[in-house]
């Protein structure tokens, strides 16, 4: 083997070494865009940026090969829960946000209305003697008011969204925390789910949730906390000790800004777990 | 993905179970056995702690689970499931990232000279080990000339000689990677070798540039 520093292949291995130490890109495709291109479903000239890319990040080439040997596993290897397993679903049990809403569902509701008022036919066929004013009449009485309520329903409704709401760590203690960009909730979503991450633990998991907006404010008691009825109090589910999950329903709250404040249930005095900004917008 | 229909087909009724709500926490519970081993797995090769693996094996099946009303192709579960795996590993990345960059760090060899200089008395801490200012210039132009000579090569050429090099994949995997066939990989970095070869030849001889890729 050469190991000749000066030759071509101990030149070779000092560039590789050089490149190495260098930081790969900042910037990395997503794990969807990844396999996206592993599945050839992107244009040929985001393909090639993905090829460019996975030529100089190794972190990126390691993540796609895995996911590539992930996907290409037997099934016999899949199945085969044990002991611990149980014990480990026991802990996600607890933790299940239950059955999710379902786009068919909403959409049945949505379309039945469309479906009357589309058929002003039908009556007319079934009642032969009306007279052709009470025809009209009577379809104006049912349509219009149905063509209110599924316009209104009808309007674009986004699909169910998630949002990972984090504390600075590192800020905690001084006496001005760096402002964060509000997230942004869409009115219009199905759902939003706020997943809430802490700055800090709170082990007996006794968590006190308050949604201030415009100055009141409405807490959600959980795990012992009282829930106040002033306003629809969010549904809050505890993932861990620094994680908890926030669902709000479509239309749940008016636009504007708010802020949720995480507290230990036992000192709501002392400084907050947890300080959340987001706003809720109109599409 | 070779899963035999028989399976893909159970996992699209346990998808669309847990959609409709219908059996949902055993539908949730069977797919958290199909696949909580590979997820754990996929941590584990990244380096975590048997226990972060579990913690994060935890969120991505809680992740999966509140998400799975927005899966719209249940046959692409697998996949889906993945990416969301993928995601909470560059999540607790930027996390661990975020949590490093307000730690505070100094060099051992800054604490050296930092307390030599506090002392009249204290003696170099070490010695130098620069290299020779000539040879350090001949070695960054040969490199130079070298990554000149790699940037010229084909595109795909390139990228099978940088994931050989830098990465030191094999063959098959670059293959995997680039989507073409390790014949085509083999052949590209024999001509890589060759070109590179030539450029070297008033450096060195053939016999030495052997089996450099």
């Amino acid at each position: 083997m050469n190991d000749e520093p000066g030759g071509l292949a101990g030149s070779l291995r000092e560039l590789a070494s050089e490149a190495r130490r260098r930081q790969g890109p900042d910037a990395h495709p997503s794990p969807e865009t990844l396999t996206a291109y592993d599945a050839g479903e992107l244009t040929p000239a985001a393909a090639e940026d993905v090829r460019e890319h996975l030529a100089v990040c190794r972190h990126c080439a390691r993540l796609l090969l895995d996911l590539q040997s992930l996907l290409d596993a037997p099934v016999a290897d899949l199945e085969s829960p044990d002991a611990e397993a149980d014990a480990s679903w026991q802990a996600i049990r607890t933790r299940l946000p239950g059955p999710p809403e379902r786009a068919g569902r909403r959409h049945e509701t949505r379309g039945a209305p469309w479906e009357a008022a589309a058929a002003p036919g039908t009556p007319r066929r079934a009642w032969p003697r009306l007279s052709v004013a009470a025809t009209f009449a009577g379809f104006v009485l049912i349509a219009v008011p149905l063509w209110i309520v599924a316009r209104h329903l009808s309007s674009p409704e986004l699909p169910p969204a998630m949002l990972e709401l984090s504390t600075p760590e590192g800020h905690r203690g001084t006496a001005e925390p760096p402002p964060l960009p509000p997230a942004t909730v869409h009115a219009q979503a199905a759902s939003t789910t706020l997943l809430l991450r802490l700055a800090r633990p709170q082990p007996d998991l006794r968590f006190r949730v308050e949604l201030l907006t415009a100055g009141a404010a409405t807490s959600a008691g959980v795990a012992g906390a009282p829930a106040s009825r002033a306003l629809p109090a969010p549904a809050v589910k505890i993932v861990d000790s620094r994680t908890l999950v926030l669902v709000l329903a479509r239309r749940q709250l008016s636009p504007g800004r708010y802020q949720l404040r995480v507290l230990d249930a036992e000192q709501p005095s002392a400084e907050p777990l947890g300080d959340f900004q987001f706003q809720v917008v109109e599409p | 993905m070779t899963l035999t229909s028989s399976a893909t087909d159970r996992i699209v009724v346990l998808v669309e179970r847990i959609q409709a709500g219908t059996d949902y926490e055993s539908s949730c519970r069977e797919l958290y056995h199909l696949f909580r081993r590979r997820v754990a797995g996929f941590f584990a090769a990244r380096g975590f702690s048997f226990d972060e693996c579990a913690g994060l094996t935890q969120e991505t099946f809680i992740r999966v689970f509140l998400g799975i009303g927005r899966l719209h192709s249940a046959p692409r579960f697998a996949t889906w499931l993945f990416e969301i795996a993928a995601n909470v590993y560059r999540n607790e990345l930027r996390r661990r990232a975020a949590g490093k960059r307000d730690a505070f760090e100094e060099s051992i060899e800054d604490l050296v000279q930092t307390e030599a200089a506090g002392r009249p008395d204290a003696l170099p801490a070490l010695s130098s080990k620069a290299p020779d200012p000539l040879a350090e210039t001949l070695r960054r132009e040969r490199l130079e000339c070298l990554r000149a000579e790699l940037d010229q090569l084909p595109p795909q050429m390139r990228r099978c000689v940088y994931l050989r090099l830098y990465q030191d994949l094999k063959y098959r995997e670059i293959a995997a990677l680039m989507n073409i066939s390790i014949e085509t990989v083999k052949a590209h970095l024999h001509q890589a070798q060759k070109r590179l070869k030539v450029a070297f030849s008033d450096r060195q001889d053939d016999e030495e540039s052997q089996g450099a890729l």
